[in-house]
């Protein structure tokens, strides 16, 4: 960066693709094309096959070692990514790690610096803080690949893909659907992604309902619409995403009570009604059943929320694998 | 006394100067609002002429040439912060006023932190024990309260005794408003002005950029605009009832340059950090830690009125240096520290404004010298140190192309976050009073 | 440099699969006769496949086997945008499985598509039937039926063209259409 580019538009990072395009690391759906992510999808379907064999792994990226790094607790996320690594028959390794210490810049890049001793090849990472992902691509050395597995309010990458493959699962096309999405988008990490990946998809109608409190300070996008009226933001919608309702917001003054937000913001059979007659319902995880969304809805036909797990593990392998081809070529350029 | 008759074109040169001319430079006048190429004769280290470039040098004199650069008095800063000289690990002192002196500055006002309130004699002597063998003169501004906690003021008589004029809270909150009104009040039994960096910490607090289009986009807390006005609000009403001459210092927006004005400007003066003068919230959108500064980066609106402020001549600039080590800036955006180094890059900065039209080379002058002066001597009693007008200046290279600066001579900051410099100042020129 | 017009010249496509529907006739018997499983690999393999399948009057469906993900050069190239799945009917186990290719050449593929045919079960055997065997080999590999046996001249590849049955010869080292 130069003074003489002191403007009022700084040009974005672009340093999770290498010069040709290709994936270099996966931190942010922003970016990344719309025909781009279709392939990830398109890989993803192939991988689905997979896990249906009497052996359910691919030795792609046989001898490749991946890191789990968790700076937060999480279950499905790093389950998924362990199973999606095993699968593709990489050697898988967890640190999860609470300790403060490690809070810390210097600790982080030490620990980076100690694990890439051992020769590591991906490292998988989630973290409290917005942008971490981007600290640690930027400061592991250039053979190693990154994927962003939640970075505090910033992105979530993978589950906004997964969350695109079940989407076009059900409905094919993304370009004529309707999506709302319902609950805590200000904090969500999963929100921002997912609006960035529906938008790069095509999708003309997406519709952010939730209380001023909860809803981002801006505008996305013309095609992002804010609504605070949850029976009006959801009519003739295809798609309905509810966000998980986290306690401290309560604590934090943004609302009165988690049984005044059911009974504004919750699916319920009743608020359901004016959807689409085939639409679906989705949700990220984990539930709390009877504030978002009630257990009728959450088993209900509609739910496809199981099928989103389903889907995370061959979306995760489809990231690693693509992560990784053609990764001793890049290497040998060093 | 070593007085150079030629100019080095490549390195920093400092002349002191009784009677000599500089022959070619370009002056800038920033009360005849004018820059005209010229000669400057100086007799005795006190007068200075400004004559056509055809007049003659003074005879049996140093002449120094000074083709091609561009002459003005130096800055005179109202907002940095120097590393704790108790702390040697915090960084130098003395690196810290030689990056300034080269920068450009005469003059430094160096702010309490909570690590180095400045609220003793002590800790006011040792500051001017280490800024000793430098040129450049510094200005503490102690603690309105002790150890800035908040709780109850510094010992004002006694640092009034050293030579203290200035308190400020900085940006640490204080306990209430009763007791911030308190420490206003004694301030002002002992003719103390007073700094505001004004911050309403409870709008502010897990905030770490403007909160808007970007903080957004990278789901990063903001600190909303309104966590600086309400403050500004607070700390005017405040400085009213207490009858102190508040400067509101490093403002960051707009709103706040609209609350000024509707207070009247007569006995309010405020200054605008270099940085938020050329960036904006955009210059975070890749989680560049180098651009977290306190109060954060806000928008190209909220810039273009501050640029428009200091046109009007009602806004002084500062440095806000406030340097951090390297490793403080290499964690994720949240977990770095706020502030940065902007000694050596000042000028450059303020020459890419210029470059670019925003900013006219006597609108500089004005906003980095005349207008710091006057808020300072305006801060003096008559017994008191008066800043001097013209008895130091810079000699600029405009055009000047540098990069890093030898490791030697970098700040703590070190890098500013900023390459390819255009901009320089190439020498100082000091007047030594015949005595 | 090879001279182009001197590359060998293939026989008519109708003839040699004729020729290996013979060959597979003859060895295991006729479409009721014998257990033969018929996997065709994608995508040059997977027509020559339905074209014995065809000849061999085979009524159930051939299997496909996609072998991006066993490819042992996988980190050295890139995976291909759109990757039709692999797709087996039946159930491998115990059976005979006739493993179908166009070209064989190295030896490569077949060992991918055979590390990937044992993910789905243990075969009591595997055959290969190749279209053309054109030497060159990097790997113990010997098919059981062969349509057109020859010598790939230096520099070349021979590829099947699977839109107009044709083989076709290519440069190495040319950039992928």
């Amino acid at each position: 960066m130069s003074v003489e580019s002191i403007q009022t538009r700084v040009e974005r990072d672009t340093s999770q693709f290498y010069s040709d395009g290709r994936l270099k690391h996966f931190l942010t759906i922003e970016g990344i094309s719309g025909q781009k992510l279709t392939e990830l999808l398109d890989l993803a379907q192939s991988f689905l096959v997979v896990e249906h064999r009497a052996i359910k792994k691919v030795p792609l990226l046989r001898g490749k070692t991946l890191v789990n790094l968790f700076f937060e607790p999480s279950t499905r996320t790093r389950t998924t990514f362990e199973l999606a690594a095993k699968r593709l028959s990489a050697d898988v390794l967890t640190i999860q790690s609470q300790d403060s210490s490690t809070r810390k810049g210097e600790s982080l890049l030490d620990m980076l610096r100690n694990l890439e001793a051992m020769a590591v090849d991906l490292f998988v990472v989630r973290h409290a803080q917005s942008g971490a992902a981007h600290f640690i691509a930027q400061h592991v050395t250039p053979n190693v690949a990154v994927v962003n597995a939640g970075d505090g309010r910033h992105a979530h990458p993978t589950q906004a893909l997964l969350d695109m493959f079940t989407i076009r699962h059900f409905k094919g096309d993304f370009i004529p659907l309707r999506v709302a999405i319902v609950g805590d988008i200000m904090h969500s990490r999963v929100a921002r992604s997912q609006v960035q990946a529906l938008l790069a998809l095509g999708v003309q109608d997406i519709r952010l309902i939730a209380p001023k409190t909860l809803l981002p300070r801006t505008r996305w996008h013309p095609n992002v619409s804010h609504e605070w009226e949850l029976q009006h933001g959801l009519k003739d919608v295809d798609v309905v995403i509810a966000l998980r309702l986290q306690n401290e917001r309560m604590q934090a003054g943004l609302l009165p009570s988690p049984e005044e937000y059911r009974a504004l913001y919750g699916l319920t059979n009743d608020s359901i009604k004016v959807l689409k007659k085939d639409a679906i319902i989705m949700h990220p995880g984990p539930i709390n059943r009877g504030v978002e969304m009630d257990s009728d809805i959450a088993d209900g036909a509609r739910s496809v929320i199981l099928d989103q797990v389903h889907f995370g593990i061959a979306v995760r392998m489809a990231i690693l694998s693509k992560l990784m081809e053609g990764s001793d070529r890049e290497a040998a350029k060093l | 006394m070593k007085i150079a008759s030629t100019f080095n074109q490549s390195d920093f040169q400092i002349h002191h100067v009784q009677t000599a001319t500089i022959q070619n430079i370009v002056w800038v006048d920033s009360t005849a609002n004018t820059v005209k190429p010229a000669n400057l004769l100086i007799r005795d280290g006190k007068k200075i002429e400004v004559v056509s470039v055809e007049t003659a040098p003074l005879k049996n004199f140093p002449v120094i040439d000074g083709k091609g650069y561009i002459a003005c008095p130096a800055w005179w800063d109202l907002a940095s912060t120097l590393p704790d000289p108790n702390n040697p690990s915090s960084g130098n002192v003395e690196a810290e006023l030689k990056l300034a002196e080269e920068g450009g500055f005469a003059q430094v006002t160096v702010w309490p932190t909570s690590s180095y309130p400045l609220d003793t004699p002590a800790e006011v002597r040792l500051l001017q024990q280490t800024a000793k063998n430098s040129a450049l003169m510094v200005t503490p501004i102690v603690a309105l309260t002790r150890g800035l906690a908040g709780e109850r003021p510094s010992d004002f008589a006694a640092l009034k005794k050293e030579g203290c004029f200035i308190t400020t809270q900085s940006s640490v909150p204080m306990t209430d408003l009763r007791v911030q009104a308190r420490c206003l009040e004694y301030a002002a039994t002992h003719h103390l002005k007073v700094f505001f960096q004004s911050i309403e910490s409870s709008l502010a607090v897990g905030g770490y950029m403007h909160e808007g289009e970007v903080s957004d986009i990278l789901g990063i807390p903001g600190i909303p605009v309104m966590a600086e006005t309400i403050a500004v609000m607070r700390d005017l009403e405040l400085a009213k009832h207490a009858e102190v001459q508040p400067h509101i210092s490093q403002i960051s927006c707009e709103r706040t340059l609209n609350l000024l004005h509707s207070y009247g400007s007569e006995n309010i003066s405020a200054d605008v950090s270099i940085f938020h003068l050329c960036f904006t919230e955009q210059q975070l959108i890749n989680f560049d830690s180098r651009f977290r500064v306190t109060p954060p980066l806000r928008t190209e609106s909220d810039r273009l009125a501050l640029i428009a402020a200091v046109r009007d001549g009602q806004l002084a600039i500062s440095s806000g240096h406030q340097p951090r080590a390297t490793t403080s800036k290499m964690a994720p955006f949240a977990n770095t520290a706020s502030g940065a180094a902007t000694f050596d890059v000042f000028l450059a900065l303020g020459c890419e404004l210029i470059r670019r039209g925003e900013l006219s080379w006597p609108q500089w002058v004005k906003a980095t010298s005349a207008l710091p002066r006057k808020i300072l001597n305006n801060y003096t009693k008559s017994e008191e140190t008066t800043y001097l007008a013209l008895d130091d200046f810079c000699l600029i290279d405009p055009d000047a192309q540098w990069d890093k600066l030898p490791e030697f001579l970098q700040s703590l900051g070190g890098d500013s976050g900023i390459t390819g410099f255009r901009g320089k100042v190439k020498a100082r020129v000091r007047l030594i009073p015949l005595s | 440099m090879q001279d182009e017009t001197n590359l060998p010249v293939s026989p008519d496509m109708e003839s040699l699969l004729d020729l290996m529907a013979e060959h597979i006739r003859r060895r295991w018997g006729s479409a009721q006769e014998n257990k033969l499983r018929l996997v065709g690999i994608l995508t040059g393999g997977a027509w020559v496949a339905e074209q014995l399948r065809a000849r061999l009057k085979i009524t159930e469906p051939i299997g496909l086997l996609n072998i991006s993900f066993y490819r042992d050069d996988f980190s050295r190239r890139s995976l291909h945008p759109e990757i039709q799945p692999s797709s087996l009917p039946f159930d491998i186990e115990n059976q005979e499985i006739l493993l179908i290719d166009d070209v064989l050449m190295t030896g490569r593929t077949i060992r991918a598509a055979m590390n990937e045919l044992f993910d789905y079960g243990r075969p009591s055997a595997i055959r290969l039937a190749v279209l053309a065997d054109v030497g060159a080999r990097e790997l113990p590999m010997r098919p059981d039926v062969v349509g057109w046996t020859l010598k790939a001249p230096e520099g070349y590849r021979l590829k099947l063209n699977s839109k107009d049955g044709l083989l076709v010869w290519r440069r190495i080292g040319r950039p992928q259409m």
